[in-house]
């Protein structure tokens, strides 16, 4: 039986970065061009194996716009890892996260494991050839890479629309996450089981991601 | 004698009789291919959706102009098809889109199960328009045939009684505004949305960007929000950008709000059933008087909502508030300041009336309630949603963790998701205003509690502010927030209170036991 722990991972960044579509991605393996704003928050839940660990990740999706981060503490209390999401293509929404770094330094716990995530990675490359296409992005590898070292973060350029580095997100956090701060549960019947309240034709979301 | 005006059928549904006839005699409901058939014979001149250019004051009034028109052409296709008579409403089960063009289903709500609900519940609405159009009689209201009431009887137990029931859809837009007393608004600012209309066309600010990021984010299951693709040319909707043009106006007309997420999903709502102007009003009065301070620049009506909820839940459903509250005093008001984590999963419920969490039909059916009967209907319902998932979330109790009280992960999910399967409209309305404990809660209750949460929370922010002057830390502030909360339960008000000599003397006691 592999152990089973629970990890409380909130999401934060600038309206319209893509937030709710690289959960949608890691969770339901699904896109939508338009995606819905979130209004105020989101939950959702995925499980994830990796190596002989076995990870809940309980996902807290938060509201972009700059006013409900008048709410975002009550979002990221005890969270055990965060994302910290921009937009490749919008440099505003990298000052942003910057921001948001600082906040959660300063308030949330301790210990906390932060992912930096650069999201619309497909916006800046040739689909034929994948390679990037000059003139494209606002913010720089390079930009990105410097903030993440400079504040100990784990970083990567995704696409929730290609689907571009998303699981492997997951799964640096979760290794990342160390034993004795998840929260152990003694339930392992619940592993695998299916979820009722989880949507209808949703096949990703019961049962376990292939991270 | 009140003779009846309709603004449902205005020319324009005459100019495209034909092509209706066309649609309706195949007998399925096509609104999309009605859609189509109307685009048609427009000549494409935007190559770009209208946002993406910066028009010069006369492109932008002949395109206002333009837009205008394919708005009323909008609003008169969204009326016909609510419109249609009772055995039309069969061609819904024949279509994947409901009567105001949404998808029937979706992750939550499967396509049989929709058609089952609403083989039962298009009857129903035909007995209840029946009902709606005898009630309009004996007040001497007359309804032309396929028109709408600008007038409606004198409010009355009957009446509210009607409303419960449902509001009759194609007479919804005009209902809701009479009861809302949108014609004194509109009578007062005369000329005042035109007037805005030409202010904020070439704006551009903080608020207009954000408005164009949620345009296209706003209603994207339903077809009339969908741009139109033909030949490789993509036209922007027409009711996007109606909604453009309201939600900018608002902004400018209300700076205390602005643009804030989730008035997307009001506004486009309000203009499935009311035409612009009226839209706009019904907006205003929405975030005024039924809403107040919800969606202010700091979202401290959100708060203030949430703590009414919670009262109301402590009050009414004293099972799940033992679920839901954290708070380790089980009698002291601490959760007014310190909200419980549940209360995440209840901001969209306040914000956006009950658009995306509720199915569609039923957050109609909240609207008509809410329109008529003040904000206590949002608590009313809400308090209904829960009274439905007490034997579930009692059964999920279980679970709640142990180590940090923080609710189950499942419990979390069932209060999120589970809404969105109430499509049985009836059955919610009926719990909440026949059956339930809280059907008699009046709005005077409401305000009582809204002022009673407005006070402490202000009490509390005062007590913020102070500890950033003493210097303490999070730690500190929440111990000394549990002990000024205890000695208030104790009838010592805060205010009363010496902060430099009994209150200092209690922290220093605090802050040893920290150490
Ligand atoms: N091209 C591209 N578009 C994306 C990507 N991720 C998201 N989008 C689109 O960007 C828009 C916003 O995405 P969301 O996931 O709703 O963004 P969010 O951060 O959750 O936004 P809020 O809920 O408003 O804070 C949607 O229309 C998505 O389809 C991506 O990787 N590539
Ligand atoms: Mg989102």
């Amino acid at each position: 039986m592999s152990k089973q722990t629970s990890v409380k991972l909130v999401l934060l960044g600038e309206a319209a970065v893509g937030k709710s579509s690289l959960v949608l991605r890691f969770v339901s393996n699904d896109f939508q061009e338009n995606k819905e704003p979130t209004i105020g928050a989101a939950f959702l839940t995925q499980r994830c194996t990796i190596g002989t660990k076995t990870i809940k990740f309980e996902i807290w999706d938060t509201a972009g716009q700059e006013r409900f981060a008048n709410l975002a503490p009550l979002y990221y209390r005890n969270a055990q890892a965060a994302l910290v999401v921009y937009d490749v293509t919008k440099p505003a929404s990298f000052i942003k996260a910057r921001h948001w770094v600082k906040e959660l330094h300063e308030q949330a716990s301790k210990n906390i494991v932060i992912a930096l995530v650069g999201n619309k990675y497909d916006l800046v490359v040739d689909p034929e050839t994948g390679e990037e296409i000059e003139g494209r992005r606002s913010v720089s590898v390079e930009e990105g890479k410097a903030l993440a070292d400079e504040e100990g973060l784990l970083f990567f350029e995704t696409s929730a629309k290609s689907a571009f580095n998303v699981n492997e997100v997951f799964t640096a956090i979760g290794k990342q996450i160390p034993e004795e701060t998840s929260k152990p549960q003694d339930e392992p019947s619940s592993v695998g089981r299916i979820d009722l309240n989880a949507p209808v034709d949703e096949s990703g979301g019961a049962g376990n991601c292939a991270c | 004698m009140d003779t009846e005006v309709s603004f449902s059928t205005p020319n324009l549904v005459e100019e495209h009789s034909d092509a209706l006839a066309r649609h309706n005699s195949d007998g399925g409901y096509s609104l999309i291919d009605y859609y189509a058939e109307n685009r048609r014979e427009e000549p494409f001149t935007l190559v770009n959706p209208p946002h993406r250019k910066t028009l010069t004051r006369t492109e932008s009034i002949q395109s206002l102009k333009k837009s205008r028109t394919s708005l009323e052409r909008v609003q008169s296709k969204i009326g016909e098809s609510i419109h249609q008579e009772p055995n039309r409403l069969n061609a819904i089960l024949a279509s994947d889109r409901d009567r105001y063009g949404f998808r029937k289903s979706n992750h939550y709500v499967k396509i049989e199960d929709y058609d089952e609900w609403w083989t039962r519940y298009s009857q129903y609405l035909s007995r209840r328009k029946k009902k709606w159009e005898k009630l309009m009689a004996k007040n001497g209201l007359l309804v032309a045939k396929k028109g709408s009431p600008t007038r409606f009887p004198a409010r009355s137990e009957e009446l509210r009684r009607y409303v419960r029931k449902g509001i009759p859809a194609e007479w919804r837009g005009d209902a809701w505004f009479y009861f809302a007393k949108g014609y004194d608004k509109l009578k007062d600012n005369k000329g005042v949305y035109d007037k805005l209309v030409d202010e904020t066309m070439n704006l551009i600010n903080e608020n207009t960007e954000a408005i164009e990021k949620d345009l296209h984010r706003t209603f994207p299951e339903n077809v009339h929000f969908n741009d139109i693709t033909r030949n490789g040319v993509t036209e922007e909707s027409p009711l996007l950008q109606t909604l453009r043009r309201v939600l900018k106006c608002f902004s400018k007309y209300r700076p205390s709000i602005g643009y804030c997420q989730s008035l997307n999903f009001i506004a486009g709502l309000l203009l499935v059933f009311l035409d612009e102007e009226r839209a706009f009003w019904m907006l205003v009065i929405v975030t005024e008087r039924y809403l107040p301070g919800i969606h202010e620049f700091n979202l401290e009506g959100v708060n203030v909502h949430q703590g009414v909820l919670m009262l109301c839940l402590r009050q009414y459903l004293p099972n799940v508030w033992a679920l839901i509250n954290e708070s380790s005093h089980s009698n002291n008001n601490s959760f007014l300041y310190e909200l419980p984590t549940l209360s995440f999963c209840t901001t969209s419920w306040f914000m956006s009336i009950f658009v995306g969490v509720l199915p569609i039909e039923t957050t109609l059916r909240v609207w008509d309630c809410l329109f008529y009967e003040e904000s206590k209907a949002i608590f009313q319902v809400s308090l209904t949603i829960f009274k439905l998932l007490e034997p579930q979330m009692l059964d999920l109790s279980h679970k709640r963790s142990e180590d940090d009280g923080i609710l189950s992960a499942e419990l979390f999910q069932m209060i999120q998701n589970a809404p969105k399967r109430l499509l049985d409209a009836n059955a919610l309305m009926e719990e909440c205003f026949r059956f339930s404990s809280f059907s008699k809660l009046s709005q005077e209750e409401i305000l009582n509690c809204k002022k009673y949460v407005i006070e402490s929370r202000s009490r509390y922010n005062e007590l913020i502010k102070r500890r950033s002057a003493v210097g303490m830390d999070e730690q500190e502030r929440k111990e000394l927030m549990r002990t000024a909360v205890l000695l208030e339960n104790k009838q010592i008000g805060l205010k009363s209170m010496n902060w430099n000599g009994r209150l200092n003397s209690r922290m220093r006691r605090i802050q040893q036991r920290i150490r």
